[in-house]
């Protein structure tokens, strides 16, 4: 038996070097996502002369200086109290620290556009948090109490930044919980008090976290179009928007979407800037964690307060009362027909799109661990820039590839078969799903990576060397042992797909509506039917990731 | 009547001139070897010499920029030919074992015969039952012990019957109480079912204890393949030399061709009169006898080593301390006065590689 065992089996004939059939997928995946970007630039300049005059004139100038002031005060809001709240749950330990820590990432739930909805409704002069100021200070008409605005671009900052803080807090409270106990020690040895420790030692150690974060908060802000138009703010974004629908202007809405893509471009380069020419990494040795430190009294009163109103500003009161609305409107109305067939768009969309990014992203995540190859990187990072593509500018992208595919295959399918085909991509959700893909594939691979990179290189090598091939190895080695962080990608995906509103406005099929477009609607009409039901679902799906969030960026140990 | 001469067995590996760069880093540099069936050859060498990279080329892990490697005569990697790993047929056993964590033993060792009759499964489990893990079938690896894994990675390689054995520092996961056991265990089992091997290691007695060849390699290339006694008695070069065992270094010079030092003089046929060189000493090349016997030398301290111990000694003309073992404690402690002569034919001679020309 043993001789069996030991006698050599059959090779099989040597084999031609492989085409490389993961460069062309990864390829691909590059080409799908710049192909839009490709077609923003050739729609902007093939516009009538007139164009740019008419835009530089009318629309950029205040366009641009909105934007600029709206990113600069959301800037600073999201920097101002992520990095605070993610202060005083690391450094500090008082009642309530442990509930606080997981609340403050509630506002993620929640999509700009519903905090402005819902705030709108909450605020309005005959709103309950106006009629109850009144009747408590004795005025009897609303214009007797003239409280200031909410739609205005102070009214939009303040929305966005106690809604967006969150992608600041995430990854500073990861960091300053990594950070060693012994550089704060030396900082106090040293003679810093323990403010002067936050100032001098760990605000500038979290500096990378804290660019990342603003980044990611500022281009979620630049992606934004229901809350800054709900609330009168003309951005670049509300500029695309309102070109392409109400004037149908497609080489008007390409020439502003280009001037936002480059906003986005240069955020990115602001957070890389911000990052370079420092070492943040801490020593080989696992450092041990910094201990908190108690408060009592005043102090944790106060702490506990701080951390509460971003909770209350950016989730309870919101999520709150869209409860009660959505509770009240569900005892008169029930659940409507419409909203179940939305409901059931959204999760067909969703879903379809969460298979294609994470299966492709998986994918790309994969291949440089299967087939080596150094320049392959580089692929995989173009496939993943959609995150910093704002989803309308996507959509202003993806329209004329779209439709000249549709028109030539309708053309096509008349003389052959006598009938038309109709706008195929444009018509059946697939240009959505397109979209969906291109703007969310960055987390799949992400995910994907953080999965595959718990994977020892040598458990794939070993079983390439048992007999399977490159596609086997990752079904039977890598997916087995990876599929958390890949499942925990997925949630992410499947979420932003049912908030994502500006592309699916765009996108979707004719009198086709999903929980996104159809608050949108009920929110640019003004009513107030199924909008609170709608976006209370949003919330709750929204909620599911914010628990793996949580658990992911706490560090074990 | 002339008979013709036997043709020579095909090597059951064959490397030809394979280089191998990262970047700028030229992993392997023109390496040539081959591995006769039957046999195990290690490759032998400090870490970054390019014995992994050599390992992972042959496995088809890592495809090299030039030359050939042919298994059992089929070439398998080459210009424009690239066999996958898993179609090579050869087993390679990991140092970290990469036994996978989320399959039971058994799945892990019958990982690499799906598709293979029923007669491959049941040599595996004969396999599982020669090194006692039988009962063990079911448990995941991470329950195992170190020693454990190692086993149920050797069958796990082992099982699919490779044509050839590949081993990446075996050993080098144990700890040392139970290193000769296992290396022992592994001798028998490769013997036993008649496996060639290739084996990486770092460490000389290892090599010495499991190969039946020694490949030394040194910055991406092969410097020596002998015998284990061969490289140790013979070795081509100072670097070989000193990699196989600690030995003391005495500079000298040739004359009459013989090297001069102050324990005598050493033969040294064929390097040329005044050369600069260096007389490697090992620590069982030099006998010590009562004063008045050799060269004159002192015991500077003594070491106890259990079934030998080592004299430092000072000796007349000569800086710093020479070592010698001797079994037992010996007759001679610190302070004595002791006579030193050469063994014959122990004493190496190298030319000086530091020395200037």
């Amino acid at each position: 038996m043993l001789q069996d065992l030991a006698r050599p089996q059959a090779l099989p004939a040597p084999a031609r070097l492989r085409p490389g059939a993961w460069t062309l997928a990864a390829a691909a995946a590059a080409l799908l996502v710049l192909a839009p970007l490709a077609a923003l630039a050739a729609e902007a300049l093939r516009g009538s002369s007139g164009l740019w005059p008419h835009l530089l004139a009318y629309v950029l100038p205040q366009a641009i200086r909105d934007t600029a002031l709206l990113l600069a005060g959301v800037g600073i809001l999201v920097v101002a109290v992520g990095t605070g709240a993610a202060w005083i749950v690391a450094a500090y330990e008082f009642p309530g620290r442990r509930i606080l820590d997981w609340a403050l990432l509630l506002p993620l739930a929640v999509p700009t556009y519903i905090a402005a909805y819902a705030y709108l409704d909450l605020l309005h002069p005959v709103g309950p948090v106006q009629s109850g100021l009144r009747s408590l200070l004795g005025y009897a008409r609303p214009r007797d109490l003239a409280l200031p605005d909410l739609r205005s671009l102070p009214g939009c900052i303040l929305l966005l930044g106690f809604v967006l803080y969150p992608y600041v807090y995430l990854p500073t409270r990861a960091l300053f919980l990594m950070q060693s106990a012994s550089l704060v020690e030396a900082g106090r040895c040293l003679g810093l008090r323990p403010a002067a420790v936050f100032r001098r030692v760990a605000l500038p150690l979290a500096r990378p976290a804290i660019a990342l974060g603003t980044s990611l908060a500022l281009l979620e802000a630049l992606n934004d179009i229901g809350a800054a138009e709900f609330l009168g703010v003309r951005t670049l974004t509300v500029s695309v928007y309102a070109t392409w629908v109400n004037r149908s202007d497609l080489p008007g809405a390409a020439g502003i979407a280009l001037a936002l893509l480059l906003a986005c471009l240069a955020l990115i380069g602001l957070e890389r800037a911000a990052r370079r020419g420092r070492g943040y990494a801490g020593a080989a040795q696992r450092p041990r964690r910094m201990g908190r430190t108690p408060l009592a009294g005043p102090a944790a009163l106060a702490a506990a307060g701080a951390c509460l109103v971003p909770v209350a500003l950016g989730f309870l009161a919101p999520a709150g009362f869209l409860a009660l609305e959505a509770a009240r409107r569900l005892r008169v109305a029930g659940l409507s027909d419409a909203l179940l067939s939305e409901s059931l768009n959204t999760l067909r969309f969703s879903a379809l799109a969460t298979l294609v990014a994470v299966a492709l992203g998986l994918l790309l995540a994969a291949g440089p661990r299967l087939v080596p190859g150094a320049w392959r990187a580089a692929l995989v990072r173009c496939a993943t820039l959609g995150y910093a593509v704002p989803g309308a500018i996507l959509a202003i992208g993806l329209m004329p590839p779209l439709a000249a595919v549709d028109g030539a295959l309708d053309g096509l399918s008349r003389t052959l078969a006598g009938a038309g085909l109709g706008a195929l991509g444009l018509g059946t959700g697939f240009a959505l799903v397109y979209a969906y893909v291109v703007r969310f594939l960055a987390i799949a691979v992400g995910t994907g990576e953080a999965g595959l990179a718990r994977v020892p290189r040598s458990l794939g090598d070993a079983a390439r060397v048992l007999g399977r091939g490159p596609g086997a190895t990752l079904a039977q080695v890598h997916l087995p042992l990876a599929w958390p962080a890949v499942l925990g990608g997925a949630l992410l995906v499947f979420v932003d797909c049912v908030k994502e509103l500006p592309a699916t406005l765009l996108l979707r099929p004719l009198n086709v509506e999903t929980l996104a477009t159809h608050l949108y609607g009920e929110a640019a009409r003004g009513t107030y039917e199924d909008g609170a039901v709608a976006a209370l679902l949003i919330v709750a799906v929204g909620l599911l990731p914010v628990a793996v969030l949580l658990r992911v960026s706490t560090p074990r140990g | 009547m002339t008979h013709p001469a036997p043709a020579r067995a095909t090597p059951a590996l064959a490397v030809e001139d394979v280089a191998c760069r990262f970047g700028r880093v030229r992993a392997l540099d023109g390496v040539s070897l081959e591995v006769r069936p039957g046999e195990v050859v290690a490759l032998l060498g400090d870490s970054g010499c390019g014995k992994s990279t050599l390992l992972r080329v042959v496995a088809g892990l890592e495809r090299p920029d030039e030359g050939r490697v042919r298994l059992d005569g089929r070439l398998v990697a080459g210009p424009g030919v690239a066999v996958p790993p898993e179609a090579r047929g050869v087993g390679l056993m990991f140092q970290d074992y990469a036994l996978f964590p989320h399959l039971s033993v058994a799945e892990n060792i019958g990982f690499g015969l799906r598709g293979r009759p029923a007669a491959a499964r049941e040599a595996a489990a004969s396999l599982l039952e020669q090194v006692g893990l039988a009962g063990q079938a079911g448990s995941y690896p991470q329950t195992l012990s170190g020693g454990e894994q190692q086993r149920v990675a050797l069958v796990r390689a082992l099982a699919p019957g490779p044509r050839l054995l590949l081993l990446d520092e075996p050993f080098s996961n144990l700890d040392r109480r139970m290193r000769d056991r296992v290396r022992d265990e592994t001798v028998a089992l490769l013997r036993r079912t008649g496996t060639t091997a290739l084996m990486v290691t770092h460490d000389p007695e290892e090599a010495l204890a499991v190969a039946t060849r020694i490949a030394l390699m040194r910055r991406g290339r092969v410097v020596q393949v002998a015998t284990g006694e061969a490289l140790y008695r013979r070795p081509a070069s100072l670097f070989a030399a000193r990699f196989l065992s600690d030995a003391a270094e005495i500079p000298a010079r040739i004359r009459g061709g013989r090297a001069a030092t102050p324990l005598g003089p050493v033969p040294a046929p064929g390097l040329p009169e005044g050369a600069a060189v260096r007389v490697c000493l090992r620590p069982e090349a030099v006998r010590v006898g009562p004063a008045g016997s050799g060269a004159d030398a002192q015991v500077v301290r003594r070491v106890f080593l259990g079934a030998a111990s080592l004299l430092h000694l000072a000796v007349a003309g000569l800086e710093g301390l020479l070592r010698v073992r001797q079994p037992g404690t010996g007759p001679y402690g610190p302070g004595d006065a002791v006579g030193l002569t050469l063994r014959d034919g122990a004493a190496l001679v190298f030319p000086d590689e530091d020395a200037e020309g």
